[in-house]
């Protein structure tokens, strides 16, 4: 019977037309994802891992998934013992596709309804023998949705160049989340894209801890390219650039609206425990300090850095309350305070956590460049750790103002941090402000963005709470296996995370994407700048009516 | 669709005895105008008495030519050439030869690729099929939409037709195709027989090599 006659006897659903199938569903399940047999027109050397596929089911609806894995298959295992000759390319030629034959493992994502709609998470899977096709732009686009101003465009799925993939951005910043990969994949080109993206949507202030001066200001690559930093995307005022070394800053030609000195009398202990192990402390020694502080009050740190002893110290040890070689122990550890020039006794000015509070809430995002002291990973813990608590108790009581109706919510905030593991790692997560940070999720309108490149380093249970997870090539099995923890069928995607490019490319799943999706990121250059230079005036144009309002008609 | 058009081709022979998987026909040597083994022959359906006629479509699976008494005669006696071919010709045994049923033509002349539904009657005339017969029954559509229909090499194989007839019948066909046409034919009827007998490994990696040297003609080459 011609197939166009058993099409209407059986009622199948017509294909799109022109469209070939890349193979049939032979087997699998929901949990494990399905194998598909592939035609033998179809050659398995132009698919890919990442690739996204629609499977048509029997009652209209399409199962829309991507390729997890390939591989080789024989209808009889003696075909390995008898395969042609080399010179017998008919017989290759035949037998591929028909008695050996690829696989393709597709991990089924989403439903797409005939009648169309917000494509959903599947519950069932197509039975035996349904089609698989390539997964048309339309299909995708109906996916990843329209690009808007909370739907950032971040790059395009693999060989699917005019296809947008617009990352929700009011889901990731709702959650903690993370850049992960390998050094050297992209990480802070991606962070920057996303963080351009969260100021352009205006959907939360970013607080970015820039170790290696990454984001304020210009950067070069390898290559010798410069490429824009967030303060040069937004001229309005809605990036602020704060350093902690001005002479630095001043060497790039980087503009920055202020530097920021810490008064040693504002530390405390707490701000000091996260430096344990980098500074060697021990348990006792860090015990000692909560005593210290207590006994030698806001000066403490003054105190044990002061060339004489002073007799409060000698006193301690006397009656001994404090072991001296504990004490000497520690002030040869403190140390190190000295050589941090951000450090004063008595900085002037004004309160610099109250007015990065101030900036935060008001919509601006800050960028703090760590200029040469970046490359001191004690420096970034105790600014980050310091700057982190103070700025997050400020929103918790905000919050709890606002609950009891005595203030407006704080403004949500996205606190950017590298070198995350050092952090959150098990051993600290649980007492530190970015563990509590990334435990709460979104209860203070705090959330994480951290950027790191051993996510297996991070506390399991942190990582956990990563809501939306955006991975660079990882090749180390620990790291991989962390950036899948608490993801369900991550099996699947394993292979793809490993075989990603090591440039511009990048899986993103969770919280922000409807499906896991490989995404080759766009360009960071000067279409992305045009982009966001509209956007740019059009925030300006709404600051300059709203100054006028209030300049006219008052608050 | 019209009903198949009458034979241009001259009579074979006819049906002497059949079933539905199979048929003999009887016919005499006719100056060398046998058929061919594995060449396709079609039986010619009598429309006047029986208007859903199908017309049945075979593969010629073997020749056979019996002896008489008379041809031992002849085998044993002096006689000259002119007399051997007119008592050749002349036999009254016919020549045998057995037809595997590859298909049919249906009354609208759609080619179906399974059994007969009866088989044909003793004495129906077969005639061997035209090139344009051999390309409505194995592909359809024109070039760029071409269509293959090749059922009918699992009607073969359920035959137990061995391995010189696949080759024979695939290089029969494969001559009223041209050019691409003829590689592409190369190549879906090979696929179609690898996965037909992808069971038996060990006949494919005799018998593929084998049609690939006879369709393509460049050892394996496409």
């Amino acid at each position: 019977m011609p197939d166009s006659d058993l099409d209407t006897f059986l009622g199948r659903p017509p294909l799109t037309r022109g469209a070939r199938p890349l193979g049939v569903v032979v087997g699998g399940s929901l949990s494990h994802g399905l194998e598909v047999m592939l035609d033998p027109h179809t050659v398995l050397e132009g698919l890919a891992v990442g690739r996204y596929v629609v499977i048509h089911g029997q009652t209209r609806k399409r199962f829309f998934g991507m390729v997890t894995d390939l591989s080789l298959g024989a209808t009889q295992p003696d075909l390995a013992s008898h395969p042609p000759a080399a010179d017998d390319a008919y017989s290759a030629e035949v037998l591929r596709g028909t008695a050996a034959f690829g696989l393709m493992h597709v991990a089924p994502m989403l439903e797409l309804t005939a009648e169309g709609g917000e494509p959903r998470p599947i519950k069932t899977i197509p039975a035996h023998f349904a089609q698989v096709l390539e997964a048309s732009e339309a299909e995708v686009n109906l996916v990843f949705g329209a690009e808007d101003r909370s739907h950032f465009h971040i790059g395009a799925p693999l060989e699917m160049n005019e296809v947008h993939v617009n990352l929700d951005l009011a889901r990731l910043v709702e959650r903690s989340s993370g850049v992960f990969g390998k050094s050297g994949t992209g990480k802070s080109f991606i962070t920057r894209m996303l963080l351009a993206g969260v100021v352009r949507a205006g959907l939360a202030s970013c607080l970015v801890f820039d170790m290696h001066n990454d984001y304020g200001w210009s950067v070069r690559d390898e290559t010798g390219r410069e490429y824009k930093g967030l303060r040069q995307l937004f001229t309005d005022g809605r990036v602020s650039v704060i350093t902690l070394d001005p002479e630095t800053s001043r060497h790039r030609q980087s503009k920055t609206d202020r530097e920021l000195r810490i008064s040693m009398r504002q530390i405390e202990p707490e701000d000091v425990e996260l430096l344990a192990g980098l500074l060697g402390l021990s348990e006792i020694q860090v015990g000692a300090l909560h005593f210290l502080r207590r006994r030698l009050g806001r000066d403490w740190i003054v105190k044990l850095l002061a060339e004489k002893e002073s007799d409060e110290l000698k006193e301690l040890v006397d009656e001994e309350r404090l072991m001296a070689g504990t004490l000497g122990a520690i002030q040869r550890k403190f140390e190190l305070f000295r050589r941090l020039p951000f450090l004063q006794e008595d900085p002037l000015g004004e309160d610099a956590v109250e007015e990065i509070f101030a900036r935060l809430n008001q919509g601006t995002s800050v960028v703090l460049e760590f200029g040469r002291y970046g490359t001191q990973l004690e420096a970034y813990l105790l600014v980050a750790n310091y700057l982190t608590r103070r700025i997050h108790g400020r929103y918790v009581e905000r919050k709890n103002r606002a609950a009891g109706g005595q203030a407006q919510d704080p403004r949500p905030l996205v606190i950017v941090i590298e070198e995350a593991h050092k952090f959150l790692d098990p051993t600290v997560a649980g007492h530190t402000i970015f563990g509590t940070i990334a435990r709460e999720l979104r209860k203070y309108n705090v959330t994480l963005l951290v950027v790191d490149q051993r996510p297996s380093a991070i506390d399991e249970e942190v990582m956990s709470q990563i809501g939306t997870r955006v991975t660079c090539l990882l090749d180390n099995e620990a790291d991989i296996r962390a950036v899948f923890s608490g993801v369900s069928g991550a099996g699947a995607l394993r292979e793809v995370l490993a075989r990603l490019d090591t440039r511009q490319q990048a899986l993103i799943l969770g919280h922000a994407v409807p499906m896991p999706v490989v995404v080759q990121t766009r360009e960071y250059g000067e279409a992305l700048y045009a982009e966001l230079a509209g956007a740019a005036d059009e925030g300006e144009r709404k600051a300059r009516r709203d100054r006028t309002r209030k300049a006219l008609y008052g608050e | 669709m019209s009903p198949m058009p009458k034979p241009a081709s001259p009579l074979v022979g006819r049906v002497l005895r059949a079933s539905v998987s199979e048929f003999t026909l009887g016919c005499r040597a006719q100056g060398g105008q046998l058929p061919a083994f594995g060449s396709l022959v079609r039986v010619v359906a009598n429309r006047d008495a029986d208007p859903q006629a199908v017309e049945i479509l075979g593969v010629v699976a073997d020749l056979r030519l019996e002896d008489d008494p008379f041809v031992r005669q002849l085998v044993a006696a002096e006689v000259s050439d002119e007399y051997i071919n007119d008592q050749r010709d002349r036999r009254q045994v016919p020549i045998e030869v057995r037809v595997i049923h590859a298909g049919f033509f249906d009354a609208r002349a759609a080619a179906w690729h399974t059994l007969p539904p009866r088989p044909p009657l003793a004495l129906e005339q077969i005639f061997a099929c035209s090139a344009d017969e051999v390309r409505r029954f194995c592909a359809s559509g024109g070039p760029g939409e071409r269509a293959w229909r090749l059922g009918f090499l699992a009607l073969l194989i359920e035959a137990q037709a061995g391995d010189a007839l696949l080759g024979a019948v695939l290089a029969h066909i494969a001559q009223v195709f041209e050019g691409e046409a003829r590689l592409e034919f190369a190549r879906e009827a090979g696929r179609e027989l690898a996965r037909l007998l992808s069971a038996d490994v060990l006949r494919l990696s005799r018998l593929l090599p084998q049609i690939g040297q006879t369709l393509t003609g460049t050892a394996g080459r496409l």
